[in-house]
């Protein structure tokens, strides 16, 4: 139990989650706003996450990593969320993957211009996946063996993603190395 | 990592492969001096990767992603109504209960005043809303015991002793120790205890006491407060900004309670716009000298069909349902 924060919970301290509940809903709200843009769901998922939490306070000692807890349980409700609504309001199937929107990554443009556009496109290459995997690698301070777990994947096939996605952007880069590198 | 290892393992590394060595994401990420020491020594191993590290670097480094922030109001709704739902949970441990109620005073305290935030509680939302249709009459008990009837074509919300209202509602207040607002466009009803009408359409808010006692505060800070007596009427209208005092019948003013509509001095036209109002078609007058018309007694207003069968005969029209949402009236001729 690395988090003080769930040992209070685990006690019944609302001040305390009450801290927690509002530092994940941003974080949360962020991460959720990547696959949707319906702030209802996300706040659904947001609520369901934290209610089966609460009522399972008093089990949490188990818990290593209370920020994968959270984050392996939020992915989960939204995507389930997610396929539930499109499927009602769109007739979409069930089995449609939902993924993790590319147009949300953002380039340096402290670059030149042309090297923005170079990037830009080698993004556009990138599966939901593999950018999702860096994502929560980069920003959400959750390990390679985390990020596998929560997007349901080996850690090998981590590396994998990881490898392919930054070979991708390598080989749309060599041009600009030779340029500046050499 | 000794030497040997170290060329072992980076000697042949691309850049993404640096990019999947955690010792690496962390380097760039979350730098430590024990990492720094670790690269450094890693690059003067193996020199000829220097360039190949520098190059993963600055992939990382311009790689970033659209940070989406919630309303800081979202964020406090949303735990408010998580905090309302896990009190609302079966309870286990007595001293849980206690931590609760304090934590749920803090929380609460801007809205609510004193400890009444629990004896208001009554389901898992704090919110609640209750709306009409066109043409549909609702009684709604507010979880603090007041009593509500929502004319047609209406919605109230409600949170914590304190309604949003569009529409009209007769409403009929529990007297607790705690004030009971009410706001509509341009106005808000503050009620100590009482039953009153507010009948809020298009531009036009009027209000009518029946018993008991409020006071009017307006939205543009112009207007004075009224204290309101019982069968008095306020009228307001929030587009010239002005409120008019007067008197009237409360038990005819919200006669729609019983399905009846008995309107002050009526003139065809204001039955119109109220008919208008509460069934959502649009009613035409074609001939406009029977709009000045005055039509006296009650109007069976169960539906829309009913009333306008009334006006009907009154006024020797004929009903012309022109479509889905028009309805024409017509002089009938002479003969």
């Amino acid at each position: 139990m690395d988090n003080p924060v769930f040992k209070h919970i685990m006690n019944g301290d609302i001040e305390a989650y009450s801290g927690l509940y509002k530092e994940y809903y941003k974080r949360f709200y962020n991460y959720g706003r990547k696959f949707t843009t319906n702030t209802y769901l996300i706040e659904d998922s947001i609520q369901e996450v934290f209610l089966d939490l609460w009522k399972r306070r008093e089990k949490l000692s188990h818990v290593d990593s209370p920020n994968f807890y959270l984050y392996s349980s939020f992915r989960y409700v939204l995507i389930r969320k997610i396929r539930q609504h499109e499927k009602m309001v769109f007739n979409q199937s069930a089995d449609e993957d939902y993924e993790f929107s590319g147009e949300h990554v953002i380039v340096n443009n402290d670059l030149s211009e042309e090297l923005q556009i170079k990037l830009q496109k080698a993004i556009k290459t990138l599966t939901g996946r593999q950018l999702e995997a860096i994502f929560l690698m980069y920003y959400e301070d959750l390990s390679y063996k985390e990020v596998a777990s929560i997007l349901n994947i080996s850690v090998k096939a981590t590396y994998k993603i990881m490898a392919r996605s930054l070979l991708a952007l390598k080989e749309k880069f060599t041009i600009f190395f030779v340029l500046f590198f050499v | 990592m000794n030497k040997e290892a170290i060329s072992n393992r980076y000697l042949h590394f691309k850049e993404s492969d640096f990019l999947t060595d955690s010792y690496f994401l962390e380097w760039v990420y979350r730098p430590s001096a024990e990492l720094d020491a670790f690269w450094q020594q890693v690059i003067n191993t193996v020199p000829q990767q220097k360039e190949t590290i520098a190059n993963a670097r600055l992939y990382l480094e311009n790689l970033s992603f659209v940070t989406h922030t919630p309303a800081d109001e979202a964020i406090t709704a949303s735990w408010e109504k998580h905090l309302e739902q896990i009190q609302a949970l079966p309870e286990r441990k007595p001293a849980i209960r206690r931590i609760l109620l304090r934590a749920a005073a803090v929380v609460a305290g801007a809205i609510v005043i004193g400890g009444t935030w629990f004896v208001l509680r009554s389901g898992n939302n704090s919110q609640l809303v209750a709306r009409t249709g066109f043409g549909e009459l609702k009684q709604v008990m507010l979880p603090d015991g007041s009593q509500v009837d929502l004319n047609a074509n209406s919605k109230i919300t409600y949170k914590d002793r304190e309604v949003w209202l569009e529409g009209e509602a007769l409403f009929n207040v529990k007297h607790i120790n705690s004030k009971f607002l009410v706001h509509t466009k341009g106005l808000t009803v503050t009620v100590l205890g009482t039953v009153f009408d507010i009948r809020q359409r298009r531009s036009k808010t009027e209000i009518v006491l029946q018993s008991g006692k409020i006071r009017l505060s307006f939205a543009n800070g112009r207007e004075q407060d009224i204290i309101m007596k019982p069968g008095q009427i306020v009228s307001y209208n929030d587009k010239e900004e002005q409120s008019v005092t007067g008197n009237t019948s409360p038990e005819k003013f919200s006669a729609w309670k019983n399905q009846r509509l008995l309107l002050q001095d009526p003139k065809v036209s204001d039955i119109l716009i109220y008919l208008e109002d509460n069934f959502g078609k649009k009613i035409i007058m074609e001939d406009p000298a029977l709009n000045d018309r005055m039509v006296n007694g009650p109007i069976l207003i169960s539906s829309l069909d009913d009333a306008l069968f009334v006006l009907s005969t009154v006024l020797n029209t004929e009903v012309i349902k022109r479509d889905s949402t028009t309805i024409v009236m017509r002089s009938r001729s002479e003969q």
